[in-house]
């Protein structure tokens, strides 16, 4: 997709060049931003970005972006993006968003306007800042939410987002329709995802639709948003390849909550509902459908202009009809443990400045569904109780 | 293992670490100041999060939202933070962050070094919010009345 993407920065460009003649600095603001991000995982059982058993440092993220008010009614914004997680990712740089935004008509209270170019996918409460680690409560995402192990097709996208933004004295809302096609769908993780393995045959991605409402009440103390999708995904066997070529299609659901209790507590929860489909892969992987399910409760704290703490309960399940594995188990002869996970998350942010975050959590785990298999090749050497120490260092300006 | 020392370092943290009202100065009196073009003379303290969120891009009568901040970190910026909107500066850079790194900033805030600086931005800039001490304003009519 990099033909379309040199359009757009050839869009921009012009933009750009036109919006000199605009006097005002703010009008004319252009903003450069970044972050660099080094974790440590020690895990006692199993491994978790890397060989996190004997302690890993395979987790950084490297974040240069920019964003360019044009003029009134147009902007463009970008972010490149370099990330390592063990096995999982390399490091390799990548376009993470690069969009041209234009307003269609604003009123006193309401902007409508459309993001062309590769738009980051707007689940719950982080998925659009996810790598960005001082917009995360903390280190990792809740897994039931914001899978890590078959994270691929859920970052970005290239299309269109059509969105309305309204509000009042004290609250806003916002709506985004979104056609585009998901980045990231033919790769050996989101195959492992799929179908149970990495198979000769690839996958491919069509025009997914969504939809993502999002609402603030009592003076944006109560945030409540709402993200569903259709996404179509269709399988191109391989040589010498058992499977057929086959159909997979995803409907899928995030609901979101959070409350500011006080404007030191918030609690937020979450939900993740999801049915896929499959058709026409023949003998060896039969016509079905299977329903993950993940949700969670977190409270975060902020003692102090230094300090806040994290407590989290998080669930996940990769097919909500076969909770414990048991099915699973008599099929495939694979542990039960890979089917859920049940994190106990405990955390503490220190902002040693308003650039430099220390962060440390700790996680007590029963199961091992959100482990990437990339870094557990063999489901037989995990561990169904387990326990993770995090840490991690970032810097943003 | 390292778990168990990590666990109580956890809890220490949450003890010791104790609510601290009085670790931010409470003097001098940050207030918030307005182009005549724009901003109303009077906000509550949840319009004025609303708006330092970045969150409303044009004033009712139809003149863009600017939004005008002394450098982050700045004693100023913290001090503006955690007596208008009671919050930490961290809670407000996250609200801002994940604006701009969702690709959905507008980059309508403009960092200024200086509290002569912010006052001439504001006065020559239709639409501008921004916020200074008390004691830096000789034309006290750009005052905007946060209700606590």
């Amino acid at each position: 997709m990099m033909t379309p993407l040199r359009i757009l920065f050839a869009i921009g460009s012009c933009l750009s060049l036109s919006a000199h003649a605009e006097d005002s600095a703010i009008l004319s603001g252009s903003q450069l931003y970044g972050f660099v991000t080094q974790g440590y995982i020690k895990t006692d059982y199993n491994n978790f970005y890397g060989n996190s058993q004997k302690g890993s440092f395979d987790f950084r993220e490297l974040g240069i972006g920019v964003n360019n008010k044009i003029n009134d009614t147009a902007r463009i914004s970008g972010l490149y993006l370099s990330r390592r997680a063990g096995e999982a990712d390399d490091g390799h740089g990548r376009i993470d968003h690069l969009l041209a935004d234009f307003t269609l008509a604003k009123s006193k209270n309401s902007t409508t306007g459309i993001k062309i170019g590769r738009n980051k996918i707007p689940f719950g409460l982080y998925n659009d800042t996810r790598d960005v680690a001082s917009t995360r409560p903390s280190i990792l995402l809740p897994q039931s939410i914001y899978y890590d192990h078959s994270r691929k097709f859920l970052i970005n996208a290239d299309g269109i987002d059509l969105y309305h933004e309204s509000w009042d004295e004290v609250d806003y809302s916002r709506i985004h329709l979104l056609l585009e096609k998901p980045n990231g769908v033919d790769n050996p993780q989101t195959e492992n995802f799929y179908l149970g393995a990495n198979w000769p045959g690839s996958l491919k991605s069509g025009m997914a639709k969504g939809v993502r409402w999002l609402k603030t009440f009592n003076g944006e103390r109560t945030k409540a948003s709402l993200f569903a999708a259709h996404l179509p995904i269709s399988y191109e066997p391989g040589q010498f390849d058992p499977l057929g070529k086959g159909d997979i299609t995803t409907n899928v659901s995030w609901w979101s909550l959070s409350h500011d209790v006080t404007p030191r507590l918030q609690v937020s929860g979450e939900m993740f509902l999801t049915r896929i489909s499959y058709k026409n892969f023949g003998p060896f992987f039969p016509d079905r459908s299977i329903f993950p399910l993940g949700y969670y409760v977190q409270g975060i704290y902020s003692i102090s202009d230094k300090w806040e703490v994290l407590g989290r309960y998080d669930i996940s399940y990769k097919n909500k009809h076969d909770k414990n594995g048991d099915t699973w188990n008599a099929m495939t002869g694979l542990p039960k443990h890979n089917m859920f996970a049940k994190d106990l998350t405990v955390g503490v942010n220190y902002h040693y400045s308003q650039n430099l975050m220390l962060s440390a959590e700790m996680h007590f785990v029963d199961g091992t569904a959100y482990l990437p298999t990339t870094d557990n090749p063999n489901p037989f050497e995990t561990n169904q109780r387990w326990k993770m120490l995090a840490t991690q260092v970032t810097y943003n300006f | 293992m390292i778990f168990k020392p990590a666990l109580i370092l956890f809890a220490a943290i949450s003890f010791v670490a104790t609510p601290q009202a009085a670790d931010l100065p409470k003097d001098p009196i940050i207030s918030v100041i307005g182009n005549p073009l724009g901003p109303p003379k009077r906000l509550s303290r949840a319009e004025a999060r609303l708006i330092f969120s970045a969150n409303i891009k044009t004033w009712p009568n139809g003149t863009p939202v600017s939004i005008v901040s002394m450098k982050r970190g700045s004693l100023e910026r913290s001090r503006f933070s955690h007596q208008v909107l009671n919050l930490y500066e961290y809670q407000l850079d996250r609200c801002l962050q994940r604006k701009i790194y969702s690709g959905h900033g507008d980059g309508n805030i403009l960092f200024v070094n200086s509290p002569k600086e912010m006052i001439g931005v504001v006065e020559s800039t239709p639409g501008a919010i921004g916020y200074v001490e008390e004691t830096y304003l000789v034309d006290r009519r750009a005052i905007i009345e946060v209700a606590q």
